[in-house]
């Protein structure tokens, strides 16, 4: 799913998605789900995007501030992430893959996009001579909010191998490339790469995700 | 399609690909279905990793969103004509025939959008090149390692290369054309990370050999001195 790509939907999509967001824009809040919040969005409910954000602030910001770091650049990164997701509602298409996901994916792109383009201002200044090559991997998440689907990640993490689990988390979390991780683990470019997907083959199982 | 190809789902997934690496698996996304399928599902598995790193944010980030989005425009669902997207379109319509044979030019291509801003006129006549889709290709004799290429159309080329080495700071790399025997220096360069994208200054056609050679940088380039390194003919 690439959150850029067109809506492809064509017109008789459009009036299923029509009569999809009559019928549940009558249901309160609670029971709507992030993608019938975001068709709500795409027609300019201010109101549905208030709501959206409640309910995924906190993830968007949070995964921000994890690959950031820094609170005030994570919150401005969150809040561009956010504005795009705005701006590029009305072109989200539901058929290919659900409104959590691509309002997170637009979240980690911006959020890696300000890490590298930090680290190449960073480089071309000279003011940091070599890559920071610290191997602090985060133990993840302190005060995070004791929800079910967190559990669930941290026990999807906990069933990769270590090494599995140390790419995928340099690489999502610290915004890392896989050319980096190598590096930092001294480990070969190919192994590197199959792990991650392989990896993310193990997790996507152990979660269920479906498109 | 090579294998290797596919093992990029996962970094991609991550955001862990490197500019011209994402460019060039884009392009190869367009062409196949299971690797769509595959990369749609881990991305969608990573999103679950955000799970994992919730943090309660500032009461400033919703206020000041709220009051943007007030004054910010949503896009058209048809989506708006962004000229860059529809440029990679063109790359990604070029690559189908041959994506795999094609990847040097498409990583060097990557390379290129990334590091020739301010030579905006010269790189679209790059761009119109790699995109024409009657362009021609002829992979040029290199050494082992090195892959390069010549695309030409209409009399325009760009040669293409991938694992160069590279040279010390008071050498350059010198492309000649040869015509007739006679050759004319058609350009210089200096790859970037082993790779160099370069429109050829002069006409090529039918009959017309190309030649690189390492060259010292101050020299009048009237004629080769260094060994040809990579040589082929246009035909």
């Amino acid at each position: 799913m690439d959150p850029s790509a067109p809506n492809r939907s064509n017109r008789s999509d459009g009036r299923r998605a029509t009569r999809h967001l009559r019928s549940v824009s009558r249901r309160p809040v609670a029971d709507q789900t992030d993608t019938d919040l975001l068709l709500r969005v795409a027609r300019g409910d201010e109101a549905a995007f208030a709501a959206l954000y409640d309910r995924l602030g906190g993830r968007v910001y949070g995964l921000a501030r994890r690959v950031i770091r820094d609170p005030a650049q994570a919150e401005e990164v969150a809040q561009e992430a956010l504005l795009e997701v705005w701006r590029r509602a009305p072109r989200f298409d539901a058929e290919r893959g659900d409104a959590t996901a691509w309002i997170l994916t637009i979240t980690h792109r911006r959020a890696v996009d300000r890490v590298r383009s930090e680290q190449a201002s960073r480089n071309r200044d000279q003011v940091v001579a070599s890559r920071d090559t610290t191997r602090d991997v985060d133990t993840v998440a302190e005060e995070v909010e004791q929800r079910f689907e967190h559990e669930q990640v941290r026990e999807a993490l906990g069933g990769l191998t270590p090494l599995q689990r140390e790419v995928i988390e340099l690489a999502y979390y610290r915004g890392h490339t896989y050319r980096e991780v190598a590096e930092l683990l001294d480990t070969p470019l190919g192994t590197v790469k199959t792990r991650m997907r392989d990896g993310l083959i193990r997790l996507r199982d152990a979660l269920e995700v479906t498109l | 399609m090579n294998a290797e190809v596919h093992t990029l789902a996962g970094p991609y997934a991550l955001d862990a690909l490197p500019d011209d690496e994402r460019r060039f698996f884009e392009a190869h996304l367009s062409q196949c279905d299971a690797c769509r399928e595959e990369v749609g599902e881990l991305r969608a598995t990573a999103a679950r990793l955000a799970d994992d790193a919730y943090e309660t944010p500032p009461a400033s980030l919703r206020e000041n969103l709220l009051s943007a989005i007030d004054r910010t425009r949503q896009d058209s669902p048809m989506g708006a004509v962004n000229p860059v997207r529809s440029r990679d379109r063109r790359m990604v319509r070029w690559l189908a025939p041959a994506a795999a044979a094609l990847a040097v030019v498409a990583v060097a291509l990557g390379a290129l959008l990334m590091s020739t801003q301010g030579r905006a006129d010269q790189q679209q006549v790059v761009l119109d090149v790699l995109a024409d889709p009657t362009a021609r290709t002829v992979a040029l004799d290199a050494p082992e390692g090195t892959q390069a290429r010549l695309v030409w159309s209409d009399g325009r080329a760009v040669f293409v290369a991938d694992g160069l080495s590279a040279v010390p700071d008071d050498q350059l790399y010198a492309l000649w054309l040869i015509r007739d025997g006679q050759p004319a220096i058609a350009g210089t360069f200096s790859p970037e990370a082993g790779r160099v994208t370069h429109l050829v200054d002069g006409e090529v056609g039918d009959g017309v050999a190309v030649g690189v050679t390492v060259e010292p940088a101050g020299s009048a380039f009237d004629a080769p001195t260094g060994d040809i390194l990579i040589t082929g003919e246009v035909a």
